[in-house]
């Protein structure tokens, strides 16, 4: 096609002039070196015609008939809905195999949880209704709409997903009597099925003290939890902003520079 | 692979750059033409290469300014991309990851942590981390460029166990410096400290 059009160029250049030649020539390559990038790369900065939709809140879901579904009962009620409000010091997370060493204080407070960034440095509130998080550090807040890991796997049973309890046995753990359970969540959207061991202490009305995630084929990742309180928490550790539209990232002013390799972020 | 894609395309350049050879013995240019000709036609083949073969390496900053020990290696052959998440110079784990994935655009409205022309590729890291099966799979978000301004995140890490709820795992800027050489002592990886996933290789 390049030869092609630039063999046309020449013979319709014989009847024109000199300097007419030389505009045309550089008008056409300045366009196909412009084509030529763009289609390599989207213009920047440009919203597509077809956003996608913003992630909804989850709704309450009539099966086919329009029958509301029934509440869910003690066998199939996902354990952890039933604390709503507590603090723990979280020892492990879903992403360490075996027994984890990583760290985190985590607070609930209905829909609310917070839980402390892994390296110390901020903390993160997810709604476990949204599954939006929000994110403080020194700087602004910032805005995600999934939620953060360190609240897996409370945010575990979405609306639709069924959930399966099986007694295992009892086991005394860290000093409290627990009672072991099995528990599977299933989506049918996505045909997942999440298998977990739960140590449900007996003392802390069944709040799992370990959670032991189960991989067939694989070693499994265990969250610990310890210091567990029950009770109201705080309503001001749950404080977040409607959204975080005064971040400089959502469009505001650049005059920020980015933290040099090693060095703390800090507002110039 | 990148080779024979940008093979075709350099032999496009190569016959404009013929014909305009040819072009120019016809019709008897001056010198100042055939040096602008000439200036031309180069910035044209610069395009042609660049448009169509980006690799790029970076190191990965934490929100508080932490040197993270991997980095990634990507080669980005429009629109698709395919890269080495390195993980063993560094950071001393076993193997690196593979990615694979595109170049996207997330809406600067998505209401996502880093926005705009990304490359987004899966990224089998856990699985490479613990040189086993893990059910876990990463969605890596990045840039293709240093970061510049604060709060302009370069990368960010969304992961999923099993299908199931997909979660914000890890976010910061990217750097030109590869991995975390300065840094004595226990090494943090950007998904997650690889503390516990040395104990399991020394079990």
């Amino acid at each position: 096609m390049w030869v092609a059009s630039s063999n046309v160029v020449s013979v319709n250049l014989v009847s024109v002039g000199e300097n007419e030649m030389v505009r045309l020539i550089r008008v056409i390559l300045l366009i196909c070196s412009l084509a030529v990038r763009m289609h390599a790369q989207a213009p920047a900065e440009q919203v597509p015609a077809e956003q996608a939709p913003k992630e909804q809140a989850p709704k309450k879901e009539a099966d086919s008939a329009g029958n509301i579904p029934t509440p869910p009962t003690a066998k199939t009620q996902y354990p952890l809905d039933s604390f709503t409000d507590f603090s723990a010091l979280m020892v492990g997370s879903i992403t360490e195999m075996g027994e984890g060493t990583a760290e985190a204080h985590i607070y609930r407070s209905g829909k609310l949880m917070r839980v402390a960034a892994s390296e110390g440095y901020g903390y993160f509130i997810t709604d476990l209704s949204t599954l939006e998080t929000y994110a403080f550090s020194s700087g602004p807040c910032m805005h995600d709409n999934h939620p953060y890991f360190g609240v897996s796997p409370f945010a575990a049973a979405r609306p639709g997903s069924t959930v399966d309890r099986v007694a295992v046995g009892k086991e005394t753990l860290d000093g409290h009597s627990s009672q072991i359970e099995d528990i599977t969540v299933s989506s049918p959207k996505t045909g997942s099925h999440l298998k977990m061991r739960f140590w449900e202490a007996e003392d802390l009305q069944g709040f799992p003290i370990k959670i032991e995630f189960l991989r067939p084929g694989a070693r499994s990742s265990i969250i610990r939890y310890r210091n567990v309180v029950l009770g109201p928490q705080d309503r001001t550790l749950f404080i977040h902003p409607k959204s975080c539209q005064s971040a400089p990232q959502r469009g505001g002013p650049k005059t920020h520079k980015a933290p040099a390799a090693g060095k703390k972020p800090r507002e110039q | 692979m990148r080779a024979n894609t940008l093979l075709p395309v350099e032999m496009h350049c190569a016959h404009v750059g013929a014909t305009f050879k040819t072009f120019d013995q016809n019709f008897q240019e001056e010198n100042p033409l055939k040096l602008k000709s000439l200036a031309v036609i180069t910035l044209l083949i610069l395009g042609c290469s660049a448009a169509f073969g980006q690799s790029f390496s970076l190191g990965f900053l934490g929100v508080n300014g932490v040197q993270y020990c991997d980095y990634e290696v990507v080669n980005v052959s429009a629109p698709y991309a395919g890269g080495t998440h390195n993980l063993t110079t560094v950071c001393g784990l076993p193997v690196d990851g593979v990615m694979v994935g595109f170049n996207a655009y997330i809406p600067l409205t998505s209401g996502a942590t880093v926005v705009g022309n990304v490359v987004e590729m899966a990224d089998n890291t856990f699985d490479a981390a613990y040189e086993a099966y893990t059910g876990c799979q990463i969605d890596w978000v990045t840039k293709t460029k240093p970061s510049r301004l604060l709060f302009h995140y370069g990368w960010a890490i969304y992961y999923s166990c099993f299908g199931g709820t997909d979660y914000l795992l890890n976010y910061g800027y990217l750097t030109t410096m590869l991995g975390a050489k300065v840094q004595v002592g226990a090494k943090n990886t950007s998904f997650g400290t690889a503390a516990a996933a040395k104990q399991l290789h020394q079990k």
